[in-house]
């Protein structure tokens, strides 16, 4: 093994100067296991599937394998890094997130660590894992007995490090009432706005609605686009809503329609680039 | 003349919710360069930290490259006596310099690939430039966020009457493309 350093100095470099680097996007995850490049069977598979959300239940890390064909000209710390992002692993605020990532054409395999679990799973136990139980196993193609021993040996390193606190995602909830509470307020507007007959105040409360929207995006042109919008369909709705004198619509609730969680269900986590790339 | 009242009115209080919204976007996007700064400097730290453990390692088996040792040293030292962010940024390319010339030389001593504490002290380093790496790419996506909005109009004008400049990327230092060149 040469001393890779040297070359990574020139990709330091070069990482800085490349104007499109490559990662895409390779999907939602589907659970903790994701294999995009087909290495595994489905019992497979499953078997890690349920070691893994086992020890998420246990210990809150979420530890994700995720194989794909083909780094298409990028570098794999920076497309686990960038995947790591876009995923966010681990929950938020803890950190705890490990991304195995396999790229099966460039033979190339790294461990990806996020900021919580950096003390307890170092670069140099990372690099043992790659070394003793990655490689070996696949020189020989036995990726699944090679994933299993690595899988194994993180969740050993990283047992003790987090309890999970039982308060995991208080936000979800406060989405998932979001479109009730729009079609309430939607319903409460009809009848204020019906009340009178002149309309021009939906018309006013429609362009002071886009163009608060425009602050928020800070960006005066879209102010002005919103305003005339909604001003106008502002006007539209008071007039209708004024000709057929209100009082109609109450006040319903419509039930909220679950809104799903981002990115597949992990927790929102963050890593800086520590862990362990290795080829075989 | 109520109607005027009132358009008057909502337009004083838009123009001045865009001025608020737009001064803390760019308290915010600057805090954020600031903050991303403290993370580059900190895996600065992390690699200034490091590179004593290796020469020490190495010095047994290297004696008579004295010379990169102290150019090390030297850089090592300048380094923590810089003072403001580009002085950092500055002696921290030299020790990075200093750093690659000493892992090439380090090439033509095979006995070191089977020292393990020398190993660890490679896995360690690797892990250390890649967490650079990353922290000043992130440091660039803040520098980009922030430049992006002090150059657009209208803001562009507040952020002048503010005191909020365009702030400089972290640039690919010259010649670093190439490995350097040892000479014997």
């Amino acid at each position: 093994m040469a001393f890779k350093s040297a070359k990574l100095f020139l990709l330091l470099s070069l990482f800085l100067s490349w104007p499109a680097l490559a990662y895409q996007n390779p999907g939602n995850p589907s659970g903790f296991v994701s294999d995009y490049a087909g290495l595994l069977t489905q019992e497979q598979k499953a078997s890690l599937e349920t070691k893994l959300s086992q020890f998420e239940k246990e210990t809150s890390n979420e530890i994700a394998v995720v194989t794909i064909q083909s780094l298409e000209g990028d570098t794999i710390e920076n497309y686990a890094v960038k995947l790591f992002q876009d995923w966010k692993l681990g929950k938020e605020g803890k950190d705890n997130g490990i991304l195995l990532l396999i790229a099966l054409a460039d033979r190339q395999m790294r461990i990806e660590v996020g900021y919580g679990l950096e003390p307890v799973l170092t670069d140099a136990q990372s690099s043992l894992i790659v070394n003793s139980e990655l490689k070996p196993n696949f020189q020989q193609e036995k990726y699944y007995e090679g994933i299993a021993l690595a899988v194994d040996q993180m969740i050993a390193a990283t047992k003790q490090e987090y309890v999970p606190s039982g308060n995991e995602k208080p936000d979800s909830s406060f989405f998932r009432y979001l479109p009730a509470f729009f079609f309430f307020l939607f319903f409460s507007l009809a009848r204020i706005l019906g009340k009178s007959k002149s309309f021009w105040l939906g018309g006013v409360l429609g362009a002071g609605a886009g163009a608060l929207i425009g602050l928020w995006l800070s960006s005066l042109a879209s102010g002005l686009i919103f305003a005339g919008i909604l001003g106008l369909l502002g006007l539209g709705f008071d007039y209708l809503v004024s000709k057929h004198g209100g009082g109609k619509g109450g006040g319903f609730f419509v039930g909220g329609g679950g809104f799903g969680s981002r990115g597949g269900g992990f927790g929102g986590g963050r890593s800086g680039g520590g862990g362990f790339s290795g080829r075989w | 003349m109520k109607k005027t009242l009132i358009i008057l009115f909502v337009v004083v209080l838009l123009v001045g919710g865009y001025v608020w919204s737009t001064y803390n976007k760019l308290v915010t996007n600057s805090e954020a360069i600031d903050n991303q700064w403290a993370q580059v400097e900190s895996q600065y730290q992390r690699r200034f930290d490091l590179i004593p453990n290796l020469v020490n390692s190495v010095k047994g088996i290297m004696a008579q490259e004295q010379t990169i040792f102290g150019e090390l040293a030297q850089a090592r030292t300048r380094y923590s006596g810089a003072a403001t962010i580009n002085e950092k940024a500055v002696a921290a390319t030299e020790v990075e310099g200093a750093l690659g010339r000493l892992l090439v030389i380090m090439e033509n001593y095979p006995q070191l690939k089977s020292a393990e504490n020398v190993q660890t002290l490679m896995v360690q380093l690797e892990g250390t430039e890649n967490r650079i790496a990353v922290e000043r790419q992130r440091y660039n996506d803040a520098v980009r966020t922030f430049n992006v909005m002090v150059k657009r109009i209208p803001a562009k004008w507040l952020a002048s009457q503010f005191g909020y400049a365009e702030r400089n990327y972290f640039e690919a230092v010259e010649g670093s493309e190439s490995a350097p060149q040892v000479e014997f």
